[in-house]
């Protein structure tokens, strides 16, 4: 089980991560979004032990994790742009993994290096940018790590990629319980991965949630009138995020279980009436919005 | 609960680092190896084709003393190849292996390996002196083995080289290891890297010059040789020298490198700097060197009339542009400049303050002389004329001296002799800033001059010891020459039994240093060399050297109040010298040890006919007879 307690990294004058808490179960997938400089890269940093909190602890599986080689030797962190030497290929990087990662597995290696359309004695600085981050992917996975940290992960991935590594990752929880945390503004990919879903903002968590139930959170209702009722707040009372007008048609997006508004809504003797779950990047909008992002200026 | 790592892991750890870097740096060694072995090659056809050549007589046959010596030649040159070969390749390996700590991406790799910062940092510097020592080390083996195959020995020079390149690159190495941590970005590295190494010692000539310009009579003043000169110079490590020194500044290096590289902040790769003590060492010293520098000019150039005030103009005005300059090199703005002016303006103020200290001799050091009332006694050397010159130091003569003269008269003279050349001091030498740049390079006479330095010293009823060295072989005292040592100098405590007894080679110098000795019997109509001939062995004419060098010391002994002291005595004996001694005192091994020169090895004095020991010794030897009378048979006669 991974914790943060009140986790706090500062650049400067500039709080990237402030006084966060989270608590990440075993085997769960995380996807870690929010706006530009929310702080999930330094966050990813901070768990992979490259970054040192001024305040605050990360504790892995009980023990703490900055500079202590068991903790990290469960961990792996893929950043968003991966580094390698100008002579390094997937073979000779193994070399230096394989002595350090204590669960390093050969076989696990030689399966991935199949598995990915990859020479694993090709220098891996001369590939595409979707290739390298393949090398690297084959490097984390043979480690077998416990935790694993991907930053942008799904950045040049081509789609039968995509396609592959959520399979591998889905295998991969389901048989070691590993558990995943992926920072990315690729929320339809996150959709597909993700359990659950930590939403950060200027460095805090606005919300840590199970994705399903968020998604049954919020509903996007379409509903359309013959003649609007000239009333002067239409849908005062119900449980509303944003509504979208164009002429007799609203398009509304409600917190809360359809129970809680549909027969509001009803009331209100519509022509058509048509309720239907958000979209992750819908919720995102929503709840950035909500929290002082100025979405509307912005889209 | 942190589960800790074992020792074994952590040498396994590192070790995997070490071949990591091996690999990275595979290429660099390859260049390395071929062109440390063409050179080697080129050099061994070279001397070998010259010295056949030169070894072969017109019978066609071999001299094979001058092939060695061709292999001897090969030897020297292929080895310092090699050696300035390595300190490029050292630079290359050194900057690649700490880039790890400047490089966003490389820190996100490594940051995140499964091992601590410490064990990595040690991993990577070892792994660094592994790199520049190891395969130069297997160059300069080959070179030896190449060279014994031929007979010819490893000559000195060479096996220094060991030490050297030892020496060198792990203080070089972690020096630089040291600065890569403090700093965000190689070139700050590098630049800090250089900039340390070059301004220190002018620094640190400038502070030299300044206190021996000022402080007239300072017995301490030369660190030439010393690690104060090259204290935060490591390259100078591979000069071999100060062994103790650079072990322990490695120490020190590495010590601080490890504690500072877990504290270090990652995301500091690519900002300016991660501490920032060396900036502000690397921006005060620029600023100080080159502002001493205008104002040293300034001010021996008497700039207004007012050399102090010059100074501190020219000081002000080269020291601010460089301190700026430096900051906008390292910083690459100037925003930040204002809250590091604190450091310069107290450096300013210190310089200054010292520079005044220096200027009006605020101490009194250059000008004070002791009452006669107030020495218990006093000493005077002559550097000309002391034995022990060429092997102690000035401070450590000065130091003997104290106790010689009690007499009221012979310290009078002292007291004399010192005034005046006070007095001359504060008389013709009006802008002592000028002898700033000769005092810098030179501290001492160089060592094929004969010393002209005047060692003055008192210990005090009060218990409190004072000594001063006057030398007037250098430029700056050049006022003493014509004015004081012809005619204030106390030559009579000189010729004194005291000064024979203390100074001279006959009464100090060990029986074995003693190389040939000369002795003119019954006035100058039989001179005897007591030394190695057809007749008589070296051990032979050494014993009898001994047994009359020993008689005469006897015979004075017995006699204190006989004057011997003549430049053309009846005796004479010639000697080599003790080494210079180092580093017995204090002050010696932290500032001063001046070196005194002699180039005189012999010496003459009187022996009288009552000097019974001698005669018998004169008897032992053989040169008389039983009965007194010279032996014409005599083993030295012949």
């Amino acid at each position: 089980m991974l914790e943060i307690k009140g986790l706090t990294k500062r650049f400067d004058k500039v709080v990237a991560v402030d006084r966060l808490d989270l608590r990440i179960e075993q085997g769960a997938v995380m996807g870690l979004v929010g706006s530009n400089g929310s702080g999930k890269s330094t966050l990813l940093r901070m768990l992979a032990g490259v970054f040192r909190g001024e305040e605050g602890e990360i504790f892995l599986d009980g023990m703490p994790l900055f500079d202590n080689p068991s903790a990290k030797g469960k961990c792996f962190f893929i950043p968003d742009f991966p580094f390698f030497y100008n002579n390094s290929t997937i073979e000779n990087t193994a070399v230096l993994y394989r002595d350090l990662y204590p669960n390093w597995s050969d076989a696990a290696y030689q399966r991935y290096c199949t598995v990915f359309p990859i020479n694993p004695k090709d220098r891996i600085i001369n590939m595409s940018k979707g290739m390298q981050r393949q090398a690297a992917l084959i490097l984390a996975l043979s480690t077998c790590p416990q935790y694993l940290f991907l930053d942008e992960i799904f950045d040049g991935l081509d789609p039968v990629v995509r396609h592959l590594l959520k399979r591998i990752l889905i295998e991969h929880v389901a048989e070691h319980q590993m558990t995943v945390m992926i920072a990315s503004h690729n929320l339809r990919e996150l959709e597909d991965l993700c359990d659950r879903i930590c939403l950060m903002h200027r460095g805090r968590v606005l919300m840590e949630r199970d994705l399903d139930s968020l998604r049954l959170d919020y509903r996007k209702v379409q509903v359309a009138f013959r003649e609007v009722p000239n009333v002067p707040n239409l849908f005062a009372g119900m449980p509303v995020v944003s509504v979208w007008r164009n002429g007799n048609v609203f398009n509304v997006t409600l917190r809360g279980d359809e129970s809680s508004f549909m027969p509001a809504l009803e009331a209100l003797q519509p022509a058509y009436i048509s309720a239907m779950p958000l979209t992750l990047e819908e919720i995102f909008i929503s709840e950035m919005g909500a929290a002082g992002y100025d979405t509307n200026s912005i889209l | 609960m942190t589960p800790t790592v074992s020792f074994k892991d952590k040498l396994r750890h590192g070790f995997t680092v070490f071949k990591w870097e091996l690999r990275n740096c595979t290429g660099s060694l390859i260049v390395f190896a071929i062109l440390a072995g063409v050179a080697t090659t080129i050099i061994l056809t070279l001397a070998l084709t010259i010295g056949i050549t030169e070894a072969m007589d017109d019978s066609g046959s071999l001299d094979f003393e001058d092939v060695q010596n061709a292999v001897r030649i090969f030897q020297m040159v292929a080895s310092y190849a090699v050696f300035y070969i390595n300190a490029v390749f050292t630079i290359i390996y050194t900057i690649k292996i700490y880039s790890y700590l400047h490089d966003k991406r490389k820190a996100d790799m490594y940051g995140a390996l499964p091992i601590s910062r410490r064990t990595f940092f040690v991993a990577k510097t070892v792994s660094a002196y592994l790199l520049s020592i190891v395969p130069t080390y297997f160059f300069l083996g080959i070179i030896a083995v190449i060279s014994l195959a031929f007979g010819q020995p490893l000559v000195t020079e060479v096996t220094g080289i060991y030490v050297q390149l030892l020496l060198g690159a792990i203080a070089s190495i972690s020096f630089y290891a040291l600065l890569a941590v403090c700093c965000g970005t190689t070139p700050n590295t590098v630049l800090s890297f250089i900039a340390v190494n070059l301004a220190y010692p002018v620094a640190a000539l400038f502070i030299k010059g300044t206190i021996k310009a000022f402080f007239i009579g300072l017995p301490a003043s030369r660190y030439n040789d010393s690690f104060v000169m090259k204290a935060l110079n490591p390259l100078a490590a591979y000069t071999g020298g100060n062994v103790i020194y650079w072990i322990l500044f490695t120490a020190a290096c590495l010590a601080l490198g490890i504690w500072l590289v877990k504290k270090r902040k990652a995301e500091c790769a690519q900002t300016s700097f991660a501490y920032y003590l060396p900036v502000y060492i690397v921006k005060l010293l620029v600023a100080f060197i080159i502002g001493m520098f205008l104002g040293v000019l300034f001010a021996s150039l008497n700039v207004f009339a007012l050399p102090y005030i010059a100074f501190i103009f020219g000081f002000s005005l080269g020291s601010m542009p460089a301190y700026v300059i430096a900051h906008l090199i390292f910083y690459k703005e100037i925003r930040t400049l204002p809250k590091t002016l604190i450091a310069f303006g107290g450096m300013c103020v210190t310089v200054a303050a010292l520079m005044g200290v220096c200027q009006f001799d605020v101490f009194g050091y250059s000008r004070y002389v002791p009452e006669d009332d107030e020495i218990a006694s006093a000493g005077y050397i002559d550097l000309e004329n002391c034995y022990q010159a060429g092997s102690e130091s000035v401070y450590a003569l000065a130091d003997m001296a104290a106790d010689d003269f009690e007499q009221p008269y012979q310290i009078n003279k002292i007291t004399a002799f010192h005034r005046s050349v006070v007095e001359v001091y504060y008389t013709k030498d009006s802008n002592r800033y000028a002898n700033i740049w000769s005092s810098m390079l030179f501290s001492s006479v160089p060592m094929d001059w004969m010393n002209e330095g005047k060692i003055v010293s008192y210990q005090l009823k009060s218990g409190k010891k004072i000594m001063r060295y006057y030398d007037p072989s250098l430029n700056m005292y050049s006022v003493f020459t014509d004015e004081i040592t012809r005619t204030m100098v106390p030559t009579s405590l000189v010729e004194s039994n005291v000064y024979f007894a203390n100074y001279s080679a006959f009464m100090q110098a060990p029986v074995g240093s003693v190389t040939d000795m000369s002795l003119r019997i019954d006035g100058s109509s039989r001179n005897l060399r007591i030394a190695e001939s057809s007749a008589v062995s070296e051990a032979q004419a050494a014993a009898d050297r001994e047994v009359l060098l020993k008689a005469i010391r006897e015979d004075h002994q017995a006699h204190p109040e006989a004057y011997r002291k003549d430049a053309s005595g009846t005796m004479t004996i010639a000697f080599t010298r003790q080494p210079q001694r180092r580093g017995n005192s204090f002050l010696d091994a932290l500032v001063a040890s001046i070196p005194s020169y002699f180039g005189d090895n012999n010496d003459s004095c009187v022996i009288y006919p009552d000097d019974e020991h001698f005669q018998e010794a004169l008897r032992q030897v053989g040169i008389f007879n039983s009965d007194g009378t010279y032996n014409e048979n005599n083993r030295y006669a012949k």
